[in-house]
C-alpha cells in the first residue's frame, strides 16, 4: 500500500520535472530566439535610419 | 571549577553533542581558503567563503545565530546572520553583483556575432539535465514532494555556472538548510571550469574539428544599439518570464550605465567599488549558511556531485548543439564555440581559445567565444526566470 502511494507520489514528482525540462528548455530557446531577432532588428533599423541621414546630409551639401 | 568552566566553556563545547563536527568545518574552511591562495580558484570568493565557514561554526556560533552549550539557539543574532538576512534573504546581494556585472560586459562581440546566442541557450542543458536526474536520486535520500522539486531546481541551477542566479534561485526556495553547499559548488566549479571544460571538449570533439577556423568581421556597432538593447532585452524577458525581471533588470540596468555614455564614474562604481564591496559580503555570507550540523550531511556530497555533473551536461549541450548545426551548415563552426555557452564569463572563452591555440596556434576563436558567453550569460538568468516560474507552479 505504502510502496504504491509512494511509486505514484514520485511518478507525478517526474511527471512535474519533465514538464520543467520541457517548457523550461524550449522557453530559454525561444526566448534566445527574441533576442537574436531583437539584435538582427535593431541593427537593421539603426542602419537604415544612419544611412537616410547621410543621404539626406549629402544632399544638404550638394 | 565553575569559574574554569566558564573561561573553558568555549573549549568544552565541543564535548557537547555534535559539536565537535565543526572542527570538520575549520579544516573544510580552511581547504577553501588554500584553494582561493595557493591554486588562486575564484580567490574573491572562496577566501571569505571558507573564513566565513570558520567563524560560524566557533562555539556558540556568536557571529550567526547564537546557541547554547548544546547547540539549541537563542534568541541573539551576529553580524553574520544580519547580514544574511540582509542581503540573501531580501535577494539584495545577487541583484546588486549583476549591476556590476552588467556594468563590466560588452555585449559587442554577440551584436557582430548575433547567431552565437543560440550557444547561449544550449549550453543551459545540463540546468535541465541535472534537474531531472536529481529529482531522481532525491528520494533515495529521503527528500520528496515540494523539497525534492525546489532542491532540484536549485542543484539544477548551480549548472548555469553562474554563482548569483545559484544563490538567488536557492534563496527563493527558502532552501537555507542546502544554501553552504549550493553556493559552495557552484563558485568552486566556476573556479574549476578551465579544469573541467577541457576534457570533455576534448572527448566530443575530433582534432580536425577543433582546428576548424571562424571568420569574424571588425564592423562597428551603432550606439544606439548598445543603448537600446538593454532595454528591449529587459521589456522581453521582464513580460515573458516575469520571474526573471529582477535578475535581467538588474543586470541590463548595469549595463544601461555602461553604455550611456554619460554615466562613467557610476559605471566605474558598479564594476570596480560596487562588485568589490559585495563580493567581499555575499562571500563571507555565504560561508556564514556553512553550519557544521547542516553542511555535513550525506546530501551535501550529493549535491557538490550533481553540481558538476549539470557543469559536464552544459558543456557536453553546447558542444553537441554546435556539432548538430554542423550538420546543415555550409559554414562549419568550431564546436568547442558551445562549451563556452556557459555563464563563467570570460574563463570558458578563454579556455576554448586556449585549445583552439593548442591545436592550430594561428587559430583565433575567441571573439565567436566571448559571444557565446556573454549569450550563456543571458541564458542562465532566463534559465533561472523559467525555473523559478515552472517550479513554482507545482509548489506553491
Amino acid at each position: 500500500m505504502y510502496s504504491s502511494i509512494s511509486y505514484q507520489l514520485s511518478q507525478s514528482l517526474l511527471y512535474q520535472g519533465f514538464i520543467v525540462v520541457i517548457f523550461g528548455l524550449v522557453g530559454v530557446f525561444l526566448i534566445l530566439l527574441l533576442f537574436f531577432v531583437t539584435i538582427i532588428v535593431l541593427q537593421k533599423v539603426i542602419e537604415s535610419i544612419d544611412n537616410r541621414k547621410s543621404k539626406r546630409t549629402e544632399k544638404t551639401a550638394d | 571549577m565553575e569559574i574554569l568552566s566558564e573561561v573553558f566553556k568555549g573549549v568544552l563545547y565541543f564535548g557537547h553533542g555534535d559539536n565537535w563536527k565543526a572542527l570538520i568545518m575549520y579544516l573544510i574552511g580552511g581547504v577553501l581558503i588554500y584553494l582561493a591562495i595557493k591554486k588562486e580558484y575564484e580567490p574573491a570568493l572562496l577566501l571569505p567563503i571558507g573564513f566565513g565557514a570558520i567563524l560560524v561554526n566557533l562555539p556558540f556560533n556568536v557571529v550567526g545565530r547564537v546557541t547554547n552549550l548544546f547547540g539549541i539557539e537563542t534568541a541573539e543574532v551576529g553580524f553574520l546572520e544580519i547580514l544574511r538576512e540582509a542581503g540573501i534573504s531580501t535577494e539584495l546581494f545577487p541583484i546588486l553583483i549583476f549591476i556590476a556585472i552588467g556594468a563590466m560586459i560588452d555585449f559587442t562581440p554577440l551584436f557582430k556575432n548575433p547567431f552565437m546566442i543560440f550557444f547561449g541557450a544550449a549550453a543551459q542543458f545540463g540546468i535541465f539535465a541535472t534537474f531531472i536526474l536529481t529529482l531522481l536520486i532525491l528520494p533515495q535520500f529521503g527528500i520528496v514532494g515540494d523539497e525534492a522539486l525546489k532542491l532540484s531546481a536549485a542543484v539544477g541551477i548551480i549548472g548555469a555556472a553562474d554563482g548569483p542566479t545559484t544563490i538567488y534561485v536557492g534563496n527563493y526556495f527558502n532552501l537555507i538548510k542546502y544554501m553552504g553547499p549550493i553556493s559552495v559548488a557552484a563558485y568552486s566549479y566556476m573556479s574549476l571550469v578551465p579544469i573541467i571544460q577541457p576534457p570533455i571538449i576534448r572527448l566530443l570533439t575530433s582534432k580536425k574539428e577543433r582546428k576548424i577556423r571562424m571568420d569574424y568581421y571588425e564592423e562597428k556597432v551603432p550606439k544606439a544599439v548598445k543603448i537600446l538593447f538593454p532595454i528591449l532585452v529587459t521589456l522581453i524577458a521582464g513580460i515573458l518570464v516575469p520571474m526573471s525581471a529582477p535578475l535581467v533588470g538588474s543586470l541590463m540596468f548595469g549595463n544601461l550605465i555602461r553604455e550611456s555614455g554619460v554615466l562613467e564614474r557610476l559605471s566605474q562604481s558598479a564594476q570596480n567599488e560596487l562588485a568589490n564591496l559585495v563580493t567581499l559580503l555575499l562571500g563571507i555570507t555565504i560561508g556564514s549558511t556553512m553550519l557544521a550540523d547542516r553542511f555535513i550531511d550525506p546530501v551535501t556530497g550529493l549535491i557538490m556531485l550533481l553540481g558538476l555533473f549539470a557543469f559536464v551536461f552544459d558543456t557536453a549541450g553546447g558542444v553537441l548543439f554546435a556539432k548538430f548545426l554542423n550538420l546543415f551548415l555550409k559554414k562549419k563552426i568550431n564546436p568547442m564555440i558551445g562549451a563556452a555557452g556557459i555563464s563563467a564569463f570570460p574563463m570558458s572563452a578563454r579556455v576554448v581559445q586556449k585549445l583552439a591555440k593548442e591545436e592550430d596556434p594561428t587559430n583565433f576563436i575567441l571573439m565567436q567565444a566571448i559571444s557565446a558567453n556573454v549569450s550563456g550569460q543571458l541564458g542562465s538568468i532566463i534559465a533561472g526566470g523559467l525555473v523559478i516560474a515552472l517550479v513554482s507552479m507545482f509548489v506553491f
